[in-house]
């Protein structure tokens, strides 16, 4: 299976998109990462931050699953009256 | 997809409100919840007092906008501008998740009960919740982005999550000419492309919009979800409720 791509107006573009734009936009990339709000260092190279936003995805991903694990134990255990009052105290917090 | 519900006729001071709010009604109806027009209405109430948070039909304040529903015009003036970050973060927009999320939720809780509970494992339900929370996000992104769109027309990118595998890199003859980007950036960024839903062959730009979408989102996610289990795990350690062995 070739990838018959029409490489030519995608190198044309992706010349366009320069070396400045791509920092630029990992650089936004790094100020959503938690860790570079702490440190906001220039030096971070653009391979560290996709690095690390892969790892953050991943976390967050995990972090949903747990919390999905954890949703579907309490709807099991919980009645529908009393979990109704949960939702509407939840929803004015 | 708008439609006028049974409380037609009151608020006819703006009518974009009642439009947007139906809009959602609408989308839990697609996913198969049967129309629960008592948690409609109070969806309605809770959406137009905005953060004052009133229960009920009452609708007295034409001014409660929540920063969702302006976020909302504004971005429909705009639509190719790239989605705004800010929207994730604000309250309105975690409550309208909640909401959406507390209504699959309960599909969810009906469909397992009624099925055989000895059958569904707790995995499965659980995957059933996140299946859910997933569908009920990309509903709140409004389709302007892909990953929502790809979360909404199937869900078959995230259960294979390979690790390394993958085709080979192709035949560099071009390739080799063009070297804007290092490969070892290119293969983060198809990592990258994996973890994120649809954005597989995306370029590195648009791929970098989509990823701090994508974050933003789950972030959210994230904050909705702990909210909804605290609150749930507050109401079971109440005496009086926690112990209902019986089937409802």
């Amino acid at each position: 299976m070739s990838s018959r791509r029409p490489r030519s107006w995608q190198s044309s573009s992706a010349s366009r998109i320069t070396e400045e734009q791509i920092n630029d936009l990992v650089s936004k990339l790094q100020a959503v990462l938690p860790e570079a709000r702490i440190r906001r260092s220039d030096r971070v190279s653009a391979a560290k931050v996709l690095q690390e936003t892969c790892n953050y995805i991943r976390s967050l991903h995990r972090e949903v699953d747990d919390l999905s694990e954890r949703l579907s134990e309490l709807l099991a255990s919980t009645e529908s009256s009393s979990a109704q009052a949960a939702i509407i105290r939840s929803l004015l917090m | 997809m708008v439609r006028s519900g049974p409380c037609d006729g009151e608020g006819t001071a703006d009518g974009c409100r009642w439009i947007e709010i139906w809009v959602f009604v609408d989308r839990f109806d697609r996913f198969g919840v049967a129309g629960d027009w008592n948690l409609a209405g109070y969806l309605k109430g809770f959406w137009w007092e905005g953060s004052s948070l009133r229960l009920g039909m009452t609708i007295s304040n034409g001014d409660g906008d929540s920063a969702a529903k302006d976020g909302g015009r504004e971005r429909k003036r705009k639509r190719r501008a790239e989605p705004s970050l800010v929207k994730w973060k604000t309250e309105g927009e975690q409550k309208t998740y909640s909401s959406k999320l507390i209504e699959a939720l309960r599909r969810v809780r009906g469909s397992s009960a009624a099925g055989a509970a000895s059958a569904t494992t707790d995995h499965s339900r659980g995957r059933a919740v996140r299946e859910a929370a997933d569908r009920a996000l990309a509903a709140a992104a409004r389709g302007r982005t892909r990953w929502s769109r790809a979360i909404l027309c199937g869900r078959t990118l995230k259960r294979r999550v390979l690790p390394r595998a993958g085709r080979p890199k192709p035949v560099g003859r071009a390739r080799a000419a063009e070297r804007s980007k290092p490969p070892a950036l290119k293969t983060k960024a198809r990592v990258l492309g994996r973890l994120v839903p649809g954005c597989r062959k995306l370029p590195l730009p648009s791929l970098l919009e989509e990823v701090s979408d994508y974050i933003a989102a789950l972030e959210m996610q994230v904050r909705a979800m702990s909210a909804i289990a605290e609150a749930l795990s507050a109401v079971g350690g109440a005496p009086s409720a926690a112990l209902a062995e019986g089937p409802m």
